[in-house]
């Protein structure tokens, strides 16, 4: 056991310190000793990421060095995953996740997909420019717990009213949070759209999501 | 549209005597108009940015009806990236965004080329435009043009999420390539220069809210120090440097830099920027665009526009009103009037502190 930590703390130092053949080497080594894949990718390539978060939230990170962790550890997960054994599957909350059309700035909403991912969220990436009916079309198909709409830009923020009106429309609104965030957009205007939370950044995002479905299952 | 409230001077003797520090009617007022200045004239943005015909139009007719204490088109973000061949898609009523960046593989990197401001991209059509409301509105008003920051530039030949990472991966190229967008820079603003004309600054990516301040100093800091420097050579004075997001950390690097006017985003505070900078550099901001520009009534906006005035009127190196980025396209011209107004009513000289209150 002793021996498998000291690879997680590998694992977990490569992503952390940005290093894409640590976190691989360390990947095959695990897969090497017949350590557990999931074990591994939780103690090890998650840990590294979650530590990479605080170090953002410290500003000791910014974006660059998180997109570079984000690559050593998709790197890893691409060792490990094909090895995981799908066992009695544990019900994960499922998040659909775009930037709303007209916008395609895609970097902040590939960082709170990435950060949901790692707190085992089952994520629906929809992409960049996704029209409204495509997200509420997703929610309904696949029973989303929670809709992340993302925009840098202001000429595009009024799309994610539309997206709350037409899941409204639908009937689906009461069953789903609706989660926004980008750089032209506050509390405030997700507060006047009635969108659930606005989000300032993707840790934030992770916080804000186990927040509001915490809560939610107190009310029901 | 009327404007209710009638100014004493024209912004040209307004902004002659601010910068020679002599007296003046009102604060200035410079919301960051931009391509909102389309909607004036009833034209999508797809054709609005290939006319300069339209472009001048539009910018003069914004002129006319806001009275800003300045005026400009310029290549902004992408211009400079777009000359030297990054493509972009113009929506057909939406701002443009870069969809093919030139440099998707470093490999590519000796096919670049310094613009040709005459030639590239829509360079040309900058300086006809700039020409055009020069022609028109010049005696009236101080004509300038926004050029995109070296760090933005590159960022938008690079793609920007291959350039964040570039700058630990590949820390040389990017000098290099900072080099290159540089010179294609330079070139651009004599031409600007040549018109009589002043350049602005403005590096969005190089953004507290992307990169460290560390970073800010090694790969932006240097090369807008370059741009700065040449246009203080060329007009007599630096330029207006606006940096988007949490610019607090590189406050006095962006003075460092040569910007005689720092342009501060809504989300930082004009207080703290006076007091860390205010007796180096003149303040410009920084009312909220969205919530409440162009969201709010005019009397959010006058009650916004009193908070910044209260903050920063007695900034020792003088103070602007604007907004604290560019104003939206769709914001309603009404607005826009009112936020100009809290200007003429609540910044008319001499300052009356008593009038801010609520």
């Amino acid at each position: 056991m002793a021996d498998n930590q000291e690879v997680f703390n590998r694992l977990a130092a490569g992503v952390r310190e940005m290093d894409e053949e640590l976190t691989v080497k360390a990947s095959y080594e695990v897969l090497d000793k017949e350590i557990d894949a999931l074990t591994a990718i939780n103690q090890g390539l998650v840990m590294g990421m979650n530590e990479a978060g605080q170090l953002y939230e410290q500003e000791e990170y910014f974006v660059p060095e998180l997109l570079l962790c984000s690559d050593a550890m998709y790197a890893g997960l691409d060792v490990l995953s094909p090895h995981v054994q799908r066992t009695s599957e544990e019900k994960k909350h499922k998040v659909v996740i775009g930037v709303v059309e007209g916008d395609n700035h895609d970097i902040g909403k590939n960082l709170v997909k990435l950060m949901l991912e790692v707190a085992n969220f089952d994520i629906y990436d929809l992409g960049r420019d996704v029209p409204p009916a495509k997200f509420v079309s997703k929610v309904k198909e696949v029973a989303a717990d929670i809709v992340c709409l993302s925009t840098l830009m202001s000429t595009t923020m009024d799309r994610m009213a539309d997206v709350i009106e037409l899941l409204k429309k639908e009937g689906l609104r009461e069953q789903v949070l609706v989660m926004i965030g980008g750089e032209s957009i506050s509390q405030a205007f997700a507060d006047r759209i009635g969108a659930d939370v606005y989000s300032e950044n993707a840790i934030g995002a992770v916080k804000a999501a186990k927040r509001l479905l915490s809560e939610k299952r107190k009310v029901v | 549209m009327n404007v209710a409230f009638k100014d004493e001077m024209t912004p040209k003797e307004r902004m002659t005597a601010f910068a020679s520090g002599k007296e003046i009617d009102r604060i200035p007022c410079m919301p960051l108009i931009g391509d909102h200045a389309c909607r004036l004239i009833g034209v999508p943005v797809s054709r609005y940015s290939q006319s300069a015909k339209l472009m001048a139009e539009a910018h003069i007719k914004s002129f006319n009806t806001y009275h800003t204490d300045s005026v400009g088109v310029g290549p902004s973000l992408f211009g400079i990236a777009e000359a030297m061949g990054t493509r972009l898609t113009y929506p057909y009523d939406g701002i443009p965004y870069v969809s093919e960046p030139a440099l998707s593989d470093w490999k590519d990197f000796t096919k670049l080329a310094p613009v040709n401001p005459y030639r590239d991209g829509r360079l040309p059509l900058f300086l006809e435009t700039l020409q055009r409301i020069n022609d028109s509105i010049g005696e009236q008003v101080g004509i300038g043009s926004s050029v995109g920051g070296p760090f933005t530039a590159a960022a938008s030949l690079r793609g920007t999420e291959c350039f964040l990472k570039d700058l630990r991966k590949n820390p040389e190229m990017v000098h290099r390539l900072l080099e290159l967008v540089t010179e294609s820079a330079l070139s651009y603003i004599d031409a600007v220069c040549d018109l009589g004309l002043k350049p602005s600054l403005a590096d969005p990516i190089a953004s507290g809210s992307l990169i460290s301040a560390k970073q800010f100093r090694e790969f932006a800091k240097p090369y807008l120090k370059i741009y700065a420097d040449r246009i203080k050579e060329r007009c007599g004075s630096g330029p207006t440097l606006h940096i988007c997001g949490n610019s607090s950390r590189i406050w006095p690097d962006m003075v460092d830099v040569g910007a005689t006017i720092l342009s501060l985003d809504n989300i930082v505070d004009l207080e703290d920027a006076k007091k860390e900078v205010g007796d180096r550099v003149c303040l410009s901001g920084n009312v909220k665009p969205i919530d409440t520009i162009m969201k709010g009534n005019r009397q959010e906006i006058y009650a916004e526009s009193k908070e910044c005035l209260r903050k920063a009127h007695n900034n020792p190196k003088g103070f602007i009103l604007s907004s604290g980025c560019g104003i939206a396209i769709d914001t309603p011209p009404e607005n826009i009037i009112a936020f100009m107004d809290a200007a003429r009513i609540y910044g008319k000289y001499p300052i009356e502190p008593e009038k801010w209150a609520d």
